[in-house]
């Protein structure tokens, strides 16, 4: 017998409880909805608190932010995808020569972690309570396009707050099926392992620019 | 590698090293202090109570169908591209991971933090097939630089303030010698930069796997566990089998539990979600997936089915935080890997009473741990379960039953059970004591250490009430 079977014969060897005793769990305790208005304040106050920065635009001006970041934050040098409509909209408005458009894809390995200062990405959704951007990382957006670069500038749609991560992974159905990696970031990442100091820029990016796209309708 | 050497026997000795040592008792008492206040605010807007209640019910659930989940998770993910091992001790956990390593012809592991792997001592081991595991989670980079094991399962090197950190780093990585802890964190980033991109192998913990979907749960701040589980080519999870939840709807009130419970926080930076190796066209994320399923002990408590409540843990530490003797004596005296209020009940299990038959006893029994426990473990009841089968005639669901038991004792208790049910016996006995009050000796030891001498009263209370009676 292999140690799986063992393990599992030995943990069914145990006496059923009766049927009876189960009563079916009541989640209504995670059913927190959020008024639009108040989903976004929540959204931006809690991404605030947690050091993140947090830039209001627009579907036509939001490139016009993203040139202001970098320019302030004086990256010459930004990762992004060719595929995502953000990706193209970002490369078709930053043409003026004055940094390096970078396919996440064709850098590998050590390059990553030397040549790129900062990442840009999309999200497929966004937590209001908890102040928390989710990606489903892809080939055109890899995994570390949010992790290596010390900057993540990530695109956020207002209309895609959730009021809870519960009702983020009920509304798209995560149950049916997750992709290889999908992540909620909620700050820059931090540590307080030392004395419980608080410090941010522990080993992901330094920083998280938030780029919510804001919806007038 | 030399790790100290605190041991669960040695309990009472190491707890009076650590009394006598202000500056540890001071490390953690801040600590503690700020975590208790930090948890109770960060539960502000929800019904704590009915949170809870579902938490204990989701494990309690997982933990009826176990057996089931556990070959349901496997199912889930392998069509994942996820591979399943199952290691029934820590030599075979151990053993299963050196294989996986040495096939790849790994030199160095680039580890996220896992109590799991504490547990197995897995860095021991695969040093002894001659491979680096190096530590990437800034705690469990300091105490492993020091030589030491965590003592809190949250926060590993909580024991050390500032300066002991900077005078260790100094010494062990030539950093610069300074007490502000941005600086040293930041070092650390530095240091550590290079050793995500050459490491052959990342292991990592999990928090969460889920049966549904074939997701491991991975919850941080730093960064390192996104790191350990995207950049090596291969990367290994271990944990125990209990940690499995049934669906993904599952996942979001245990992680509302777990962050606030263990640090206060509404969220942890990172939730990092893996669901198998690269796919399809994707660019980055490992080529291979490994889960290691460790029993170690694991469902020998599930046999019972009191004890198997200590199987429902989600290892957030709250009851650490709250533990007047863990606060008081730190979390290297218990000498196991799991200290604290759940590590009394869980250590037992795992290593059986004999070492362990001090630890259920260092508890006041103040209820606060069972307070606080988000899944709701009766750790109180436990503790006093485990002490009457610790001292009992050696039965019990428990390796070591009756080991803490002396005759002497057990004698002293059927004597006196013998005299309360003989009234005129009692009575008796009671004349002889008074008689013989002034014979109690200046010191019994070890009472009048810290206590003064019992003397029986002159007049016990029902001769009072019956002289009260007649007058």
């Amino acid at each position: 017998m292999s140690a799986r079977d063992r393990i599992l014969s030995r943990l069914r060897e145990r006496a059923a409880p009766a049927p009876t005793q189960f009563t079916e769990l009541d989640y209504s305790v995670m059913h927190r909805p959020l008024d639009a208005a108040v989903r976004k304040t929540r959204f931006i106050e809690s991404l605030r608190a947690a050091r993140a920065e947090v830039i209001e635009t627009t579907e036509a001006t939001w490139t016009d932010a993203l040139a202001k970041v970098l320019d302030s934050r004086e990256i010459t040098a930004l990762g992004l995808g060719e595929i995502h409509p953000w990706a193209q909209a970002a490369r078709r408005d930053l043409q003026d020569g004055r940094r390096r458009l970078v396919s996440f894809a064709s850098v590998k390995g050590r390059e990553a972690f030397e040549r790129l200062e900062a990442g840009l990405t999309s999200s497929c959704g966004a937590i209001a309570e908890t102040g928390s951007v989710c990606l489903w990382p892809d080939a055109d957006e890899p995994r570390s396009l949010s992790l290596i670069p010390p900057v993540h500038i990530v695109v956020v749609d207002e209309r895609h707050i959730y009021s809870s991560f519960f009702e983020l992974q009920s509304a798209q159905s995560w149950h049916k099926g997750l992709p290889s990696n999908a992540l909620l970031i909620s700050g820059p990442s931090k540590t307080a392992d030392i004395e419980q100091t608080l410090v941010f820029g522990a080993h992901g990016p330094k920083a998280l620019v938030v780029l919510l796209i804001t919806r007038s309708d | 590698m030399s790790v100290k050497t605190f041991t669960p026997a040695a309990f009472h000795h190491q707890s009076a090293q650590a009394l006598s040592n202000p500056q540890l008792r001071h490390n953690f008492r801040g600590a503690m202090d700020g975590l208790m206040a930090k948890r109770l605010g960060s539960f502000d807007s929800w019904d704590i109570e009915a949170l809870r209640d579902l938490g204990q019910g989701i494990r309690q659930k997982a933990l009826r169908h176990l057996p089931d989940l556990l070959e349901q998770l496997e199912a889930s993910c392998q069509r994942n591209g996820i591979t399943v091992h199952w290691a029934e001790s820590a030599d075979d956990a151990g053993r299963v991971i050196t294989e996986l390593c040495k096939a790849r012809g790994a030199q160095s592991v680039i580890k996220g933090k896992s109590m799991v792997s504490e547990e197995v001592e897995l860095n021991a081991r695969l040093a002894e097939a001659g491979i680096e595991a190096l530590e990437s989670d800034l705690g469990e980079y300091i105490v492993q630089m020091a030589d030491e094991t965590p003592s809190h399962i949250i926060m590993p090197a909580i024991h050390k303030n500032t300066a002991d950190i900077s005078t260790l780093m100094h010494q062990r990585t030539g950093t610069r010698e300074t007490n502000d802890a941005e600086e040293l964190t930041h070092a650390a980033r530095a240091q550590l930069r290079d050793r995500f991109q050459t490491a052959d192998v990342g292991i990592s913990g999990v928090n969460f796997a889920v049966a549904e979907t074939g997701t491991l749960c991975l919850v941080e701040n730093e960064g390192n566990g996104r790191l350990t589980t995207t950049v090596p080519p291969v990367h290994i999870a271990i944990t125990g089998i209990e940690k499995v939840v049934a669906e993904f709807k599952d996942v979001p009130p245990l992680y509302a539990l777990l962050t606030r419970s263990a640090i206060g926080q509404n969220v942890t930076t990172y939730f990092n979600m893996i669901s198998g190796p690269w796919r399809g066209q994707e660019v980055d994320g490992p080529e291979e997936v490994h889960l290691v399923l460790v029993d170690n002990g694991r469902s020998r408590m599930y046999q019972d089915e009191e004890y198997a409540e200590t199987l429902q843990c989600i290892r957030c530490g709250a009851c650490m935080n709250h533990c007047p003797v863990y606060t008081r004596v730190g979390g290297h005296t218990y000498g196991t890997t799991y200290p604290g209020p759940i590590g009394k009940i869980l250590m037992p299990h795992l290593l059986g009473l004999n070492t362990t038959k001090n630890l259920p006893t260092a508890s006041s029994l103040c209820g606060a741990c069972g307070e606080v426990c988000p899944v709701r473990i009766p750790i109180p009841k436990l503790l006093v379960r485990l002490r009457n089968e610790a001292v009992g005639e050696g039965k019990g669901n428990i390796e070591g039953a009756g080991s803490a038991r002396r005759p002497m004792e057990a004698m002293g208790w059927k004597l006196f059970s013998w005299l309360a049910r003989h009234p005129r016996c009692w009575r008796i006995g009671v004349r002889v004591v008074q008689a013989c009050r002034s014979a109690v000796p200046k010191r019994v030891a070890p009472w009048t250490d810290n206590r003064v001498r019992p003397t029986p009263a002159a007049t016990s209370l029902k001769q009072q009430l019956a002289q009260r009676r007649r007058s």
